[in-house]
């Protein structure tokens, strides 16, 4: 694929208006699909890979069993377990097709994360933009994911074409410092998550070390551009007087 | 074990549904009085009284009169012990009313419960040969009866029932005079003596006028009824004044009792006697809205406080009082306090009055009175303020209503001047009306998605296999949309012109019957006129008429236009298969169907379809009017669980619904279909314009976390959808997690309140499937 095709499509898995806790106002937020982290208690872990994938809500099936004949790769089994007849699936074979979709009336099955382009997000969180400035409040777009920082040249052809809109960006910051210092000048506020102070307990589990999460952002506090840091708090797992420490040090 | 009648009444106040009761019992109107009469002792004198008075006279108004004697004081009920106020009532299972929710229409009979009497109350020979009495006399007698038989055969061939929880129905009657706004102001500053003065006036000038002396001399005669009540209540204040266990109490009931007398022979002077005089008065109408309290009742609430006659608690105490004898009357709907908004004669007082009002809205936690805020530009913040937190704390309460686009769209709807348009009142769940001077009862309702059904199948109904419309070409045998979309209004228009000619008939049949003075008195025109509210007296008759299923309907028309017409994705024989079969063996063309955009997600192709098809209703019912002559004749887009009710009798759809599955609350979106967010339905209903109907109402949903969270951002959104022509919004501040727990331990939840349409409810008491209803709903 060229850079310029590059730029004009990402894998987007939701476009969520009135986001209330993703940056000052009300938002819409764009959520990228894939991430370079695996970060153990992710609350969207469908986010985490790049390609679109298919998603069994267990609870919402009927049991009609009409995906089964629908797909071609076998995704759809059922199973006898037990004296009943089961539903299973198994989504490492799916290649993303849809056709099981198309058949559900239960909104059992749904596929995370579809091809966008620049033209079709800019028309859909164009119809939010009269709510950003309800208030006098300065809401906006935030891009969200997985990780938007693995989209920059879409998120720079984006920001490009709305002038005047404010842009936030929530990020694990683990990427290239040139991908950051190509964003920054699109970036009005980063949401930038310090997970775990100690590297060993970073990779751990989050899956990556964090020496480049910190050099990162370094260089966007001298910068100046401003940023809301995200801590999350996870239950014996970081929540120690050194982390705590590492937090106040930052 | 048989369990006495009022052991079971008891069970359901709890809200505990006996099995032994039959399912067709209306569990209404339970009065919430701590002991209730035990037997039918008031019934059988009151049937006595009639019987002797239709003996007597032949005039409405004086056997209305005598009806009015046996029913007061007898059915007044003592003061309770958390009670400031006098005016506690039970109904009784004959008597008098205005509508069901009074007991019933004119003089009515509660069938089913009087068998049930009869059925299981010991008693000696002679009571029991009076129950038996009751069920034969009042069986062709009673003002429902009568009228159902009355109606002329040429709308009965159109709407032949009014049975429309039990049978597939594209049409009902509904046999109610609905929505007296009586003039409280007028009451207040006349009193009992300035009424009589006029209506001495009136009766000396009958000569000159050649107006009915007769109609002058009973309305008098209700006032004497009027002093028996209070002076009734005021033995009830003396009685607790004399148990009173502290000073306070004591004060408090010889205060009341000062207040019965002084209002027999006085203008109210003070709050409390205001209050006494528009509630006794209220209960012989009988009412169940009650106007625009802060402007009748704004002046003297200031004067007391300012002048130091009772305190801001003690006021407050009164209003909550009120608010809980509003609830006792239990109606279920209704039970309108409207405060706030254009048009008020006293601004500044009565916003005072908002402010204590919305604290009592906020601290009486029950699902009446259905407390209403009317608000404008000029509405201070702290009104506005007060009334976000009743919302917040999950009250459902107030209602909000949009003067800035409401007060226009009320003169362009029925054409009337921006004076007149400002004394818009909603009723019941929704219909509007002008305070003490129109009357515009939603005596019909039309199922907008049953229609369609019948249009699909050529006038058929494939739930009951007969027809319920003219025969006409199906939809398999219509060649474009356009042309079916033709055969469709056809069949609405068919319906909405026999309900308007019903309209106008039950005003006929029962104004001839009942001149419900006590409301007549209070209605603007019907002194003057020398004549009741329904026959002749009032100035500005209006009916309004209900629709249900307008969005389902709308979702429908685009599936068929998208796939039939014009992808050509399905055959019409294969839809109608499919809906037919309820989807079984058709998942596939189903899921199709399912897919087609629908409203309130902002899509222009289904949002349009759903305005087209708004404005062809509204129109054609507003053309009724004159052609019946009406002053007005509008249709309203509201809800009050019939969403659920007629549903069940609707097969399956080409928006995808399944068979009986319930309809879409008023005009928001069908359940579940709204897949944008909040944003995206807010603009699909701002679509729809208010200018042509007369009332629509829309419910929102937020948990607590989005309410309360980041800055009060959801109640600028709110702000926002009115500034941008919003007219109304009822809003609920729950989580689903709140409802699913309350499905699974009802115990705990006794007091989560719930908005369902044009009323509220205790989530816990709700049939089963209005429940799965509510909590399918989206929240935000």
């Amino acid at each position: 694929m060229t850079e310029q095709a590059i730029s004009q499509c990402a894998t987007i898995f939701d476009i969520q208006s009135f986001s209330l806790h993703d940056g000052p106002g009300i938002r819409t937020t764009v959520f990228f699909k894939g991430c370079p982290l695996s970060c153990l208690w992710c609350h969207n872990p469908e986010s985490n890979a790049a390609r679109p994938q298919l998603m069994f809500h267990s609870k919402l099936c009927t049991g009609c069993m009409q995906c089964v004949p629908a797909c071609r790769q076998g995704v759809h089994q059922v199973i006898e377990h037990e004296g009943n007849r089961m539903h299973v699936v198994d989504a490492g074979l799916c290649i993303g097709s849809g056709d099981c979709i198309k058949v559900c009336c239960y909104d059992a099955l749904t596929l995370v994360g579809s091809l966008m382009t620049v033209d079709e997000v800019i028309d859909r969180v164009s119809k939010d933009l009269r709510y950003f400035a309800l208030k006098g409040d300065q809401g906006g777009v935030t891009f969200s994911g997985g990780e938007p920082m693995l989209h920059v040249p879409f998120i720079k052809a984006l920001v490009s074409r709305m002038p005047g809109v404010n842009f936030c960006m929530e990020t694990s910051g683990y990427a290239p410092r040139e991908s950051f210092e190509e964003v920054m000048p699109c970036i009005d506020l980063f949401l930038f998550d310090y997970k775990m102070t100690s590297p060993t307990l970073h990779t751990q589990f989050c899956g990556k070390d964090n020496a480049l999460i910190l050099e990162n952002l370094d260089y966007l506090h001298e910068s100046g551009k401003p940023i809301v840091l995200r801590l999350p708090l996870i239950p014996t797992i970081n929540d120690s007087a050194d982390h705590f420490d590492g937090i106040a040090s930052c | 074990m048989i369990r006495s009648f009022h052991d079971k009444m008891a069970s359901l106040r709890d809200g505990i549904l006996p099995t032994c009761i039959p399912a067709w019992r209306n569990y209404m109107n339970h009065w919430k009085v701590r002991n209730p009469r035990k037997d039918l002792s008031f019934e059988i004198g009151f049937t006595k009284a009639h019987r002797e008075a239709v003996s007597t006279y032949t005039h409405p108004a004086q056997i209305e009169l005598a009806c009015l004697r046996a029913q007061y004081p007898a059915i007044l009920m003592p003061i309770e012990e958390n009670d400031v106020l006098a005016g506690r009532i039970q109904f009784g299972l004959v008597g008098y009313g205005i509508q069901g929710q009074t007991g019933g229409t004119g003089y009515y009979i509660d069938e089913p419960r009087v068998t049930e009497a009869l059925e299981f109350q010991s008693g000696n020979a002679k009571y029991r040969e009076d129950l038996h009495d009751l069920l034969t006399y009042w069986k062709s007698r009673n003002t429902y009866e009568r009228v159902l038989r009355g109606t002329p055969s040429e709308i009965r061939a159109i709407i032949p029932t009014e049975q429309w929880k039990t049978q597939p129905v594209a049409a009902s009657p509904i046999i109610r005079m609905a929505g007296a706004f009586i003039d409280f102001d007028k009451l207040v500053k006349l009193g009992i003596p300035g009424l009589r003065k006029e209506i001495a006036e009136a009766l000396a000038d009958c000569p000159n006028s050649g107006n009915d002396p007769v109609f002058y001399e009973c309305l008098d005669g209700s006032l004497d009824v009027l002093v028996e009540c209070c002076l009734a209540y005021r033995s009830f204040a003396q009685e607790e004044a004399r148990k009173a266990t502290t000073t306070k109490r004591k004060q408090e009931m010889e205060a009341l009792s000062d207040a019965c007398l002084a209002i027999c022979s006085e203008a109210p002077s003070s709050l409390l006697q205001a209050i006494e005089l528009c509630w006794i008065y209220g209960l012989m109408c009988p009412l169940i809205e009650f106007g625009r309290m802060d402007e009748y009742l704004g002046d003297l609430y200031v004067h007391d406080v300012d002048s130091h006659v009772i305190t801001e608690d003690q006021a407050l105490e009164m209003i909550q009082s009120l608010f809980h004898l509003i609830d006792s009357l239990d109606s279920e709907t209704d039970g309108r306090v409207i405060v706030g908004g254009y048009g008020r004669r006293n601004p500044a007082n009565a916003d005072r009055f908002c402010l204590v009002a919305c604290e009592a809205c906020r601290t009486v936690r029950e699902i009446l009175p259905q407390f209403t805020l009317r608000f404008g530009k000029d509405t201070p913040p702290s009104v506005w303020d007060a009334s976000m937190r009743c919302i917040g704390e999950g009250r459902t309460f107030p209602l909000l209503y949009n003067d800035e686009v409401l007060v226009p769209a009320v003169m362009q709807a029925f054409d009337v001047s921006r004076t007149l348009a400002e004394t818009y009142m909603p009723l019941g769940c929704g219909e509007i009306e002008f305070n003490h001077y129109s009357f515009g009862s939603p005596n019909g309702s039309l199922g907008t998605l049953k229609i369609l059904e019948l249009a699909i199948h050529g006038g058929l109904d494939p739930v009951s296999g007969t027809y319920l419309s003219f025969k006409s070409p199906t939809l398999e045998e219509c060649s474009t949309y356009e042309q079916f979309l033709e055969l469709y209004k056809s069949h609405l228009a068919y319906f909405i012109e026999a309900q308007a000619k019903y309209e106008v008939y039950l005003y006929e049949a029962i104004g001839a019957l009942h001149p419900f003075m006590m409301v007549s008195l209070l209605y603007d025109g019907c002194l003057s006129e020398g004549k009741g509210i329904f026959n002749g007296g009032c100035q500005y008759l209006a009916g309004t008429l209900e629709l249900y299923g307008n969005v389902d309907a709308a979702n429908s028309l685009a599936a068929i236009k998208s796939l039939v017409f014009e992808k050509k994705a399905m055959s019409a024989r294969e839809m109608v298969a499919a809906i037919g079969n309820n989807f079984v063996g058709y998942e596939r063309q189903r899921k199709s169907m399912m897919d087609v955009p629908k409203y309130g997600n902002d899509i222009a192709y289904t949002d349009a379809i759903l305005l087209d098809l708004h404005n062809y209703l509204c129109e054609v019912t507003k053309e009724q009017a004159p052609k019946v002559g009406l002053k007005s004749y509008l249709c309203v887009n509201i809800n009050n669980a019939q969403n659920t009710t007629l549903g069940r009798w609707v097969g399956a759809s080409p928006d995808g619904r399944k068979s009986g599955m319930p309809l879409a609350n008023a005009n928001n979106p069908a359940s579940g279909t709204d897949k944008n967010g909040l944003l995206s339905m807010l603009n699909s209903l701002v679509k729809l314009p208010h200018d042509n109907m007369a009332g629509m109402v829309q419910n929102l949903r937020f948990t607590s976390e989005t309410w309360y969270g980041k800055d009060g951002k959801a109640q600028a959104l709110v702000e926002d959808y009115f500034d941008r022509g919003g007219a109304q919004a009822m809003i609920t501040v729950v989580g689903k997690k709140d409802l699913e727990q309350a499905i699974a331990h009802p115990e705990d939840y006794k007091d989560l309140i719930v908005r369902i349409g044009g009323l509220s409810a205790r989530f816990v008491s709700l049939k089963k499937d209005v429940q799965q209803e509510i909590y399918d709903r989206t929240s935000y």
